[in-house]
């Protein structure tokens, strides 16, 4: 009997009960919470689901101790070798492949001067950046908070993992929250910096683009912006690369597998090991909630800095070519919500006016242009 | 046939030799600190000089067999022992040798002493004695207190001081802390690194605007040109108000495709392709529901052969 009770004893020793601290709760609640907006709310379900449930998986206590080789941090164990994709950073350009593969740059094509919104709006980067640095964080781990106003998860996770690997894990869910909240965080600013009159601008519709021009853009596109910030090559090379195989027409199965398949299995890896690598004892500091605080103003900067930069652009133009400034929040990459944000936020004010197809413009320039931000802070502090 | 095993046989071997002299080759003497005060420790505790090799290919590198030295006259002067498995350097890896001159204190402690009040060479040669690779420090440096001297980055040519010491790893390690003080000290704001990196930004974007402006340009005005050439052949006129339209997608379509977005993103279309129905079938029987299909056919043994 004494014998039983002891061997009972032990296996309690060994569950997670035994182990478990309020940092753990906490954290399993933030997994819960996470999975309740993705599944219930439809918020980002393709991230927040796998980064959610990732938390349940890296927030499970058990004995370090006893050389289980399960945890994420344990060299060799499965979830470390999953882990492996992120922390070397070869998921995120895996997914930029994808992404690639699936965006169509005709509406970029057809308006150029779009691009430039997708630039305007990296300021939110930058501003982040100077703001991290006032708070005490080293540059290394400013530029890597920074690139949460890229609203981007794939190049915000290469960046972190580059810059400020401690931080990484923070950093990830961070941007991948604040993309699910766009609708929340944008509209907000952007009817705050607009006119009842700037809102009813009616764009010119784009031209239809050939396919000689779709095919170019990839390959011009890898050239101007990699020759500028070769430290980008990974994110950017990979983009247009996929791009390529879409608008080649030679290459279908290719970019099927691209933005199908590979994107999907990708995916499921990134959200879950990123969800995974918050354990309680490596995320819950203080440095984590400045970072999201961080994250929610340099979401804040960079869609004024877009909707400011179109309105004085707008001085520029032509009457027939002005441009409504409710795209300016698309040049956030966040593809494709912000762009959905300023089709929605159009119709509530003219039922008729739709500007989807124009904020794809600055939304895909968005992808662009956070990715040279991350070159550009990759080359200068690593 | 036995000839051509021979010969395949030495051309193997040779292959082999071949193979493992330009692994050898690719083998680089790093960084070296010379005045070693009170930087990094020996397993006798002392402070001694020492030399650190980096095996610069993808594959390991026995340097066992191979020759350091600081005499260019003596290239063989200390020979690295051969058959410690602790000779084996990993790809991109390092290896420290202590310049003690007590080489009996075991394989990585050679039989000379650099010295901080001269400049100081140290020769890697192969196990021919043909030079591999040779680092000089300059005097000055050498007497550098607790300062290594080599490659900014390793394996690269580039060769300084380095900001910290980084025995058995990467050099670039401390130039990227370098950077981190830089900008601190020198941007300790972040005001100039936003500045410059949002102009970066700018410069590329605006370069593929201009690009991608003229491009379009030219493909609207081929546009124009096929029209017009084509209207001239049925022996018509083109209205040149109406060109600008053509190129452009109806605006009726970019709301129809908006719409339908519209709808999708509110939920009102149906969601079905996901769910699995189960519904009763009006015909009663069902091959799902028979138990002919459901059971298990008694195996046979097939005698026939």
């Amino acid at each position: 009997m004494e014998f039983l009770l002891e061997n009972l004893r032990e296996f309690l020793s060994y569950t997670a009960f035994a182990h478990v601290t309020l940092g753990h709760v906490v954290m399993i609640l933030f997994g819960l919470i996470f999975l309740y907006l993705g599944i219930a709310h439809d918020f980002e379900p393709m991230l927040l689901v796998p980064i959610g449930f990732g938390i349940l998986i890296g927030n499970i206590p058990f004995d370090e101790g006893k050389g289980l080789m399960v945890g994420i941090y344990e060299e060799g164990s499965v979830l470390n070798i999953l882990y492996s994709g992120v922390r070397q950073g070869w998921y995120p350009p895996l997914i930029f492949l994808g992404i690639g593969a699936m965006t169509d740059f005709s509406a970029l094509i057809s308006n150029p001067k779009l691009m430039l919104i997708g630039a305007s709006a990296q300021v939110g980067i930058f501003g982040a950046y100077t703001i991290a640095l006032a708070c005490g964080f080293e540059p290394t781990q400013a530029g890597a908070i920074g690139i949460i106003g890229g609203a981007d998860g794939p190049t915000a996770i290469f960046l972190s993992g580059k810059l400020a690997p401690n931080l990484m894990g923070a950093i990830a869910i961070a941007a991948y929250s604040y993309m699910a909240l766009v609708p929340v965080i944008q509209p907000p600013v952007m009817r705050a910096l607009t006119t009842s009159k700037e809102r009813l601008i009616r764009m010119k519709p784009p031209r239809a683009v050939s396919q000689t021009e779709k095919i170019f853009f990839p390959i011009i596109g890898l050239l101007l912006t990699t020759l500028i910030v070769p430290s980008g090559l990974p994110l950017l090379g990979m983009l247009f690369f996929g791009n390529l195989l879409k608008e080649s027409g030679v290459t279908r199965r290719l970019a099927e597998t691209a933005r199908g398949p590979l994107i999907d299995t990708i995916t499921i890896l990134l959200g879950l090991t990123v969800g995974a690598s918050t354990q309680a004892t490596e995320f819950l500091t203080w440095n984590s909630i400045i970072i999201f605080g961080l994250g929610a103003l340099s979401f804040v900067i960079a869609t004024a800095s877009g909707v400011l930069f179109v309105k004085f652009f707008n001085l520029f133009l032509k009457k027939e070519n002005k441009i409504n400034p409710l795209i300016g929040n698309a040049g956030v990459s966040a593809v494709p919500d912000s762009a959905r944000i300023s089709q929605n936020i159009g119709l509530q004010y003219d039922k008729t006016n739709y500007l989807l197809m124009h904020a794809m413009g600055p939304n895909v320039a968005g992808v662009i242009g956070s990715a040279v931000a991350a070159g550009i802070l990759l080359g200068f502090l690593y | 046939m036995r000839i051509f095993k021979r010969g395949l046989n030495l051309f193997l071997f040779m292959t082999a030799v071949i193979c493992v002299q330009a692994q050898v080759t690719k083998l680089q003497i790093n960084e070296i600190m010379v005045n070693n005060q009170g930087d990094y420790v020996d397993h006798y505790g002392q402070n001694s000089p020492w030399i650190e090799i980096y095996n610069n290919s993808g594959a390991s590198t026995n340097i066992g067999g191979c020759f350091l030295s600081d005499d260019l006259n003596n290239p063989r002067k200390y020979p690295i022992t051969k058959g410690d498995k602790n000779t084996i350097i990993g790809p991109r890896q390092f290896t420290i040798f202590w310049a003690d001159n007590n080489a009996t204190r075991g394989t990585f402690h050679v039989n000379f002493r650099l010295d901080p009040a001269k400049e100081n060479t140290v020769y890697l040669s192969d196990a021919s004695g043909k030079l591999i690779d040779k680092l000089i420090v300059p005097a000055k440096e050498s007497a550098l207190v607790d300062k290594s001297y080599g490659r900014k980055t390793d394996g690269s040519q580039e060769l300084g001081v380095l900001a910290k010491p980084t025995p058995n790893i990467n050099n670039a390690f401390a130039d990227r802390d370098a950077a981190n003080e830089k900008f601190k000290e020198n941007d300790p704001t972040g005001i100039a690194m936003s500045v410059t990196a949002v102009a970066v930004v700018f410069l590329a974007l605006i370069l593929l605007y201009v690009c991608f402006k003229y491009t379009g340009r030219f493909y609207i005005n081929r546009g124009h040109k096929k029209a017009v050439a084509a209207a001239e052949a049925k022996g018509g006129t083109v209205d040149q108000s109406k060109i600008g339209d053509t190129d452009g997608i109806p605006v009726e379509v970019c709301a129809a495709i908006a719409a339908a977005l519209y709808e999708m993103q509110n939920d009102i279309h149906d969601i079905e392709d996901a769910v699995l129905t189960i519904e009763k079938k009006a015909v009663s029987y069902s091959p799902w529901s028979s138990k002919i299909y459901g059971l298990r056919q008694t195996p046979q043994v097939n005698t026939k052969r």
